[in-house]
């Protein structure tokens, strides 16, 4: 069934039919939001709520945008409303100790969990919307037009969080780049 | 053949393949002859490729039965909208109109009763108006035009009383 007529039966209030417009999008939210607050439960609670919120508005949705774009603006925003609670309650930010690069030559899958939870921590200081554009074209593969669309921010604006993103994650991996790049060492 | 500063600043475009055909004919020319230019490039891919694959990770075995259970239960919750919702719907259409109309009159009825003993005016001020020493004369005024008087007669070697 296509997904246009699947959104037609969800705006007349079939909610079976919301199962089945949801389901290829699951992992996709999931996945985002996991890269947002990088936390599995939390990732899940979010993904959850993001599809309740999306169901209880689709009747709002005109077809004039795709439903994942329209989707992907209500993920991001619960992720960033997320993150203005956890600011405003720290009490309940959990706290990891930062990795520090191995010395010598350790196991692949060793390394590979240090530079994960290296990216994690990086990941937790870039600011939000420099976080959601990272994932937006990284992860997800968003054009710049895409990400401005689900951001409704400018294309300029854009690119311009990405290149500092980017940065930022240039300088936080540079001691697992060195030696030709990160594939060298993993 | 463009500098190293200006492929610089396309290699992130160049990434993301947002270059115009022109752009990245040159850019890929330079890259050619440019190991410092090539190795930025290299790290831009790798940047990506690692986040990817740290995201994965987390979401490897991401339990999906578990997303659809979750709505499913926050659709069976009312929001306070959708409760606000169905309450004023139910006020402004009843399923029991009769019923609806019964409890209306009633509350328009006790809402006659009640608003009198509400605004009930206050009681009359008293206003003394004078009081002779031959003939003692005490008026009550009230809000409107009714007034009492009264007359007093005074008693030898006592003050007036009534």
């Amino acid at each position: 069934m296509e997904e246009r007529e699947l959104i037609e039966r969800v705006q007349r209030g079939e909610k079976d039919a919301f199962q089945d417009l949801m389901t290829p999008y699951q992992r996709k939210i999931y996945s985002l939001l996991y890269g947002m607050v990088w936390d599995r439960e939390d990732a899940l609670e979010l993904t959850q709520e993001v599809f309740a919120k999306a169901y209880r508005s689709i009747r709002g949705f005109r077809m004039a945008s795709s439903f994942y774009t329209w989707l992907y603006r209500i993920a991001v925003n619960l992720a960033l409303d997320f993150r203005r609670q956890r600011v405003a309650n720290p009490e309940i930010q959990k706290e990891v100790d930062p990795p520090t690069p191995s010395s010598g030559r350790p196991d692949s899958s060793l390394l590979r969990k240090e530079l994960n939870e290296q990216i994690r921590m990086t990941m937790a200081q870039l600011p939000p919307q420099q976080r959601a554009v990272l994932l937006f074209r990284e992860v997800e593969g968003l054009t710049y037009k895409e990400i401005a669309k689900v951001m409704g921010c400018r294309l300029g604006t854009v690119m311009s969080r990405l290149h500092y993103a980017r940065e930022s994650m240039r300088r936080a991996l540079a001691p697992y780049l060195k030696g030709g790049g990160l594939d060298a060492g993993l | 053949m463009p500098d190293c500063s200006r492929v610089a600043s396309l290699l992130e475009k160049y990434v993301d393949e947002a270059l115009s055909q022109d752009e990245m004919a040159s850019v890929k020319g330079h890259l050619k002859g440019c190991r410092r230019c090539h190795k930025e490039l290299e790290e831009l891919f790798a940047i990506r490729k690692h986040l990817r694959e740290a995201v994965e990770a987390g979401v490897a075995d991401v339990p999906l039965a578990r997303i659809w259970e979750g709505v499913s239960e926050r659709l069976e919750t009312p929001t306070v909208m959708e409760r606000i919702w169905w309450w004023g719907k139910a006020l402004v259409f009843p399923v029991r109109p009769l019923k609806a109309l019964a409890w209306g009159a009633a509350l328009v009825v006790l809402f006659l009763v009640i608003l009198p003993l509400v605004t009930a005016p206050p009681t009359p001020r008293v206003v003394v108006e004078s009081v002779e020493s031959e003939h003692p004369v005490m008026i009550f005024q009230g809000e409107g035009e009714t007034a009492i008087v009264w007359l007093f007669e005074k008693e030898e070697g006592k003050e007036g009383k009534r």
